[in-house]
């Protein structure tokens, strides 16, 4: 869920929870005010009464809501007020009245004065208040969700931009793009600090690129003045002891050749140097490399068979494929035994490639850099882990299985 | 034919080691060489002398060596130009090529393979007349790749015609296995695993010269190679 989205859906739900508890203060609220209003009105009512009877007024009902009347001097001064439920006699209809009752001695008489208020009125009122209260803070909040949420999205799209430009960036393009000042402090200070990460990221990879090519360009040469020599030196006519020792230096001048190579490719590969995005078909490059190393193939005597249930396609970088197929193939051939077996099965999402080895295969190692099978001669063991970086960067999986004598490769999409 | 007697090379290398290995072994060969360890001195040597051919590395002190290849070309269009360098990168043999190079080739390499460029190159140059190649009474057509011994054509693979060709470019030499198979099958050549493929290449190639000529040119120089030599 959008962050977005989570907040103006917070704000929402604490706004709605919120309403119901505030309604209720509202309604106890103007209740208590509106009655305390009314007990003063009939306060004053009850003043101007006695004042009334003080002057000789002496008719003892002034409304059907007030009155007064002569009660016996043994009652006590008193005054109270409460709610009842009496006949309104211009409705013909019980309503509920606040009544105030004195008990209150003037000119030497006590009298009891009663004067009454219709609560109903002020139920109304309360009724309407709290209704219009009601509709507006529902109004308010359906308004306020909607422009906050518009706001929202303009607030954060310097974020998004960010975002944006995030995703774009490729290491392979050597240019990063800049992220640009914000009028939000925090903003700035996120693009300010991605500027920094990204100029610091791109400033690395180009030195550990330029390492990369400056350190192969430096073993390279002494190793070529290192083989030129050796292969001079085996041009004397030399012992047969002598000879075979040169040319255990003369091998392992060549593996260090070889090793810095592939080191060279899998950090040219993790450096995303081969970036050129085309639709290829593996399967027609699979048949391709299968003819090219029919040779090696007809060396072990091994039946190769092709089962094309669909072509397999794929958007990558096509050197790339060219190694990964490369490898599996030369990997189903060195490990394999004479008149050993290699199935190939393309579908359209996938291609397989199985293959009798002489050896018990431990999957979960034959990626790892340098694991090497202990029978294959000549082998640096960084065939596969090649592969696997390829199949990485190019969006593809690969998954191995091992059954009895046989090894399968499944490449296959990644479901993304 | 062929004769690279008299042949002169520039060798444009700053490596003063590899320099000197590679002017001692063209030398041998019959050229005449000339080196230069910066792009100034090659620049030099170009405007004083005429070549026929240069190897150029691409990484000199003073700059790139691609930016000496426009400037042989202008004033020398025959000229013809092998890249040696450091760098495998793809971009680079391709700006080399089309810049107007005529092969590149990375380091380390075997010498052999450069000496069997540098005259598949100048025999390119030369065209159709002088392309074929005599090893007594072997003959090969470049053009029409086909062989003949004492006149009687020789069916090779192509394999086993490359395998020939090598060996008669680099004749007296001791070509390792690792030499052989690079030459052969080039990038590909790590992915063999063993030797096996060339020890059948060589045994049919020798089977089939000594079915006509009766001779074995072929020999196996202990624990290293082979090598193609008349006596």
């Amino acid at each position: 869920m959008k962050l977005n989205r989570k907040v103006t859906n917070i704000q929402f739900i604490i706004t709605l929870t919120a309403a119901p508890f505030a309604l209720l203060i509202m309604y106890f609220s103007f209740n208590f005010f509106l009655e305390r209003e009314i007990d003063k009105k009939l306060m004053l009512d009850e003043s101007k009464i006695a004042n009334l009877i003080e002057n000789g007024y002496l008719s003892y009902k002034i409304s059907p809501f007030a009155g007064f009347r002569v009660v016996s001097d043994s009652i006590a001064i008193s005054q109270s007020v409460k709610n009842e439920v009496i006949l309104d006699p211009f409705l013909n209809k019980n309503r509920e009245f606040r009544t105030l009752t004195t008990i209150k001695k003037i000119n030497g008489i006590h009298y009891l004065i009663y004067v009454k208020q219709s609560l109903v009125e002020r139920k109304h009122m309360v009724y309407v208040m709290v209704t219009v209260i009601l509709i507006f803070i529902v109004f308010s909040a359906i308004i306020f969700q909607i422009f906050f949420w518009k706001m929202q999205n303009k607030i954060w799209q310097p974020f998004f931009n960010s975002i944006d430009k995030l995703k774009k960036i490729s290491l392979g393009d050597e240019t990063f793009p800049k992220f640009d000042p914000s009028d939000v402090d925090e903003f700035n200070m996120l693009n300010k600090e991605l500027n920094f990460m990204t100029n610091k990221i791109l400033s690395d990879y180009l030195s550990l690129k330029e390492y990369a090519e400056n350190a192969a360009h430096e073993t390279q040469t002494p190793l070529a003045i290192i083989r030129l020599e050796i292969e001079e030196i085996m041009q004397d006519d030399l012992p047969n002891r002598v000879r075979k020792r040169i040319y255990k230096v003369y091998q392992a001048a060549n593996r260090v050749s070889l090793l810095t190579e592939k080191l060279l490719l899998l950090t040219k590969i993790d450096n995303l140097e081969f970036n050129k995005l085309e639709v290829v078909n593996v399967t027609d490059l699979m048949l391709k490399e299968i003819g090219e190393l029919d040779l090696l193939i007809k060396q072990k005597n091994i039946a190769i068979s092709v089962l094309v249930k669909q072509d397999f396609k794929h958007s990558m970088d096509l050197y790339l494929l060219s190694i990964l197929v490369d490898n599996l193939l030369s990997n189903a051939i060195k490990h394999n035994f004479q008149n050993g077996k290699i199935e190939i099965v393309s579908e359209r999402e996938s291609i397989a490639i199985k293959n009798t080895t002489f050896e018990n295969v431990e999957v979960t190692n034959v990626f790892k850099r340098f694991y090497k099978s202990s029978k294959t001669e000549n082998s640096i063991g960084l065939g596969l882990s090649i592969v696997e970086r390829i199949a990485e960067i190019s969006k593809l999986h690969v998954k191995v299985e091992s059954l009895g004598n046989t090894i399968t490769f499944h490449i296959q999409k990644k479901i993304v | 034919m062929v004769d690279y007697e008299n042949r002169s090379i520039l060798i444009v290398e700053d490596e003063m080691d590899l320099q000197e290995s590679m002017r001692v072994f063209f030398t041998e060969e019959g050229f005449q060489v000339q080196v230069a360890k910066n792009k100034f001195d090659a620049e030099d040597k170009l405007i004083d002398h005429k070549f026929d051919f240069v190897i150029l590395d691409s990484g000199l002190p003073d700059g790139n060596g691609l930016d000496l290849i426009k400037v042989m070309k202008t004033n020398q269009k025959d000229l013809g130009i092998l890249i040696l360098s450091a760098k495998n990168s793809l971009d680079d043999k391709l700006l080399g090529l089309d810049l107007g190079a005529d092969d590149y080739m990375t380091k380390p390499f075997h010498i052999a393979e450069l000496n069997s460029r540098i005259k598949a190159i100048y025999r390119r140059r030369q065209g159709r007349e002088s392309n074929g190649l005599k090893f007594k009474e072997i003959y090969i057509n470049l053009d029409e790749q086909s062989v003949t011994v004492n006149e009687i054509e020789l069916p090779l693979t192509q394999k086993e015609f490359q395998l020939l060709v090598y060996f008669i470019n680099n004749q007296r030499r001791v070509l390792s296995k690792e030499s052989i198979s690079n030459h052969l099958w080039e990038s590909q050549s790590d992915l063999m695993g063993n030797f096996d493929l060339i020890y059948t290449h060589i045994k049919n190639l020798r089977k089939k010269i000594e079915g006509l000529s009766g001779k074995n040119y072929i020999k196996s120089v202990y624990g290293m190679g082979y090598k193609f030599i008349s006596e």
